[in-house]
């Protein structure tokens, strides 16, 4: 021993080092734990967005449920011919939207014309429909279907009577519209339908400048017992006085309810599993100080103070939180990324690493569980040291 | 050099209030290697521990070169015994993560010198060839010479040892004796608890308790319990 030389010992880090190494299975049971904490709450929280965008995804396209119509719209004849009988300017559509704090309660809004219209040897029911309009701030995804000038888009009766079919070339009212496609079968009026844009709707009827009807979905996600319809007719009111609207009771209701559904849900089970987490994780932490007990007593007996106890237990603590949530975080964000898109398949394209949930994981883990070490340890270091002592 | 004066500890426990320490007085010289000896349970440990700063009494006060060592903050009496004391346990309590080197140097962390003193103090209980071994890859005799070396690192005025030689044989137990009397030959004083009539044999004095209570004092080399 005579070459000894020397040098800085029993630094911190070293002591924390030296300690894992030689506890190497309880270290690593240890880091197991909170990895696998971590890794279950960065899976269950990517899934759960996934879930939350994917009923979204889903509700939304139940289809619009709102209908906003000119306010002298007689609706007994509304509701016998599907279509307004008044018009409205278009440009109420840009004020609409300009107006302060809208998309909080209407979005995608789709401005149309509906006209009853001879065609062949019968009738048909023809669509101008305008691009939807939503929040900028929302990067919402338009809906429905994209519709070119000059084409029109058959429904399937409609297409059947005339024996159209994509590609031939429609004349209505001298106006010649290319068909873009035959639409499958709905079931329903839509079957009868000639989809053309706003604007060629506009030229078609001579209605320039006009629409009656906007289309939209409600924001409030209200169901029925809770009113809707009354404050949406009061925002409507302030906003667009020219305006009148109606719900699709039925379809807003069961939108609303499976969105609440789904919210209540992850109201209740998120701070669960979060606490359940933390619980873990402080769990971990508390073992490994109990089983240190009588080394806190050894570090007391050799005159240490408390301050470096407890500096010792949390450097652990903090190594061993912070290696935890790095792992956790790519098990379990691999774990959402392979299940995710199984579960999700509307917006499985969606699913993509949550860059935040690291930070979250590598502040709260090691925090939870220094904070976990630091108690026991302080309460440990504060007392005589022949009481952790007589523990071994 | 150290007074305990009235010294009381109870425990409670499910049978009621257990006095470890009954009104215990007890003065101990510089530079000498006293013995306590007593059945189990008879409060050899809880004096120890107490007369070490390790254990507030329930009562009474122990004197430490005229300091009152529960008079001082918990802080203040770790500094008092990593400068001024050395402890020797039966169960060695070293870190079983440190080297045999590490172990000694936990004294001096970060202090000029602390290596060559833990280099002479193993060279002097003859584990040179031990120094970077961890504490389970040694004896048990090996061990409890580098729980002695620890002990002494900071060179002390006392040394406590708590049974040091109940886990060794006869021949590693002298040897620890040895050592400790070559201790107190240097100026240290020591306070020895034992079971056996081999370490008090070379103890200037030795103390008798029984239910925390002093029974008998015999100076010189005690060779029977009373």
């Amino acid at each position: 021993m005579g070459g000894t030389q020397e040098k800085p010992r029993n630094l911190m880090l070293g002591l924390i080092f030296k300690e894992m190494w030689f506890r190497k299975m309880q270290a690593l049971l240890c880091l197991c734990g909170l990895a696998a904490v971590v890794s279950l709450m960065t899976a269950y929280l990517t899934t759960e967005k996934a879930a939350d965008r994917e009923t979204k995804r889903i509700t939304r396209d139940l289809g619009f449920n709102l209908r906003i119509l000119p306010k002298e719209t007689d609706m007994d004849l509304y509701w016998f011919q599907g279509f307004s009988d008044q018009t409205m300017p278009q440009s109420l559509v840009e004020k609409l939207t300009q107006s302060e704090g809208v998309f909080m309660t209407y979005n995608h809004l789709m401005a149309s014309l509906r006209q009853k219209i001879s065609l062949g040897n019968g009738s048909a029911i023809l669509v101008g429909v305008a691009p939807t309009v939503t929040s900028a701030d929302k990067k919402k995804r338009p809906m429905g279907f994209s519709l070119e000038p000059g084409t029109a888009h058959l429904g399937y009766q409609l297409g059947l009577r005339l024996g159209l079919k994509a590609g031939d070339i429609l004349q209505v009212k001298g106006l010649s519209l290319k068909v873009a496609r035959v639409m499958v079968e709905y079931g329903n009026e839509e079957d009868v339908f000639l989809y053309t844009t706003l604007q060629d709707a506009q030229t078609v009827t001579g209605l320039e400048g006009q629409i009656n009807e906007i289309k939209a979905i409600d924001c409030l996600c209200l169901t029925a017992d809770q009113d809707p319809v009354s404050i949406l007719r009061a925002e409507l009111e302030k906003r667009l006085p020219e305006a009148k609207v109606i719900q699709d009771r039925v379809q807003a209701d069961a939108r609303a309810r499976q969105r609440q559904m789904v919210e209540k849900k992850f109201s209740f089970l998120s701070p669960f599993l979060m606490v359940a987490g933390a619980v873990w994780v402080a769990v971990f932490a508390m073992l490994n100080v109990r089983e240190r007990r009588s080394e806190i007593g050894i570090w007391r007996a050799l005159g240490k103070s408390g301050g470096m106890v407890a500096t010792l237990f949390l450097g652990k603590a903090l190594l061993l939180g912070g290696v935890g949530a790095l792992m956790g975080f790519a098990v379990g964000n691999q774990l959402a990324q392979a299940v995710g898109p199984e579960i999700f398949q509307i917006t499985a394209k969606a699913i993509q690493t949550e860059w935040s949930y690291l930070f979250w994981a590598l502040v709260w883990t090691p925090l939870l569980s220094a904070m976990a070490a630091f108690i026991p340890a302080m309460i440990a270091a504060s007392q005589d040291p022949a009481y952790s002592l007589r523990e071994s | 050099m150290l007074i305990a004066q009235n010294l009381s500890k109870h425990y409670p426990s499910a049978q009621g209030w257990i006095k470890s320490l009954d009104e215990m007085d007890l003065e101990v010289k510089a530079g000498e290697f006293l013995a306590i000896r007593g059945h189990s349970g008879s409060g050899k440990t809880t004096l120890l521990l107490t007369l070490g700063a390790m254990l507030r009494p329930s009562s009474g006060r122990v004197v430490f070169e005229g300091q009152d060592m529960y008079q001082c903050s918990s802080q203040q009496r770790a500094a008092w015994r990593a400068e001024q004391i050395g402890f020797v346990f039966q169960m060695f309590h070293l870190m079983p993560y440190l080297s045999v080197l590490d172990n000694l140097c936990l004294h001096g962390r970060a202090k000029a010198g602390s290596t060559q003193r833990a280099d002479t103090l193993l060279d002097t209980l003859n584990l040179k060839h031990r120094v970077n071994h961890l504490p389970h890859q040694l004896s048990a005799g090996e061990r409890q010479r580098v729980a002695m070396a620890r002990a002494m690192m900071a060179s002390p005025k006392l040394i406590l040892a708590d049974e040091p030689t109940g886990n060794l044989d006869p021949r590693h137990a002298t040897e620890v004796c040895e050592h400790l009397r070559k201790f107190r030959d240097s100026g240290g004083t020591v306070i020895l608890v034992t079971h056996g009539e081999l370490a008090s044999s070379f103890a200037d004095r030795t103390i008798f308790l029984e239910q925390g209570r002093l029974l008998e004092t015999v100076e010189g080399h005690a060779q029977t319990a009373p």
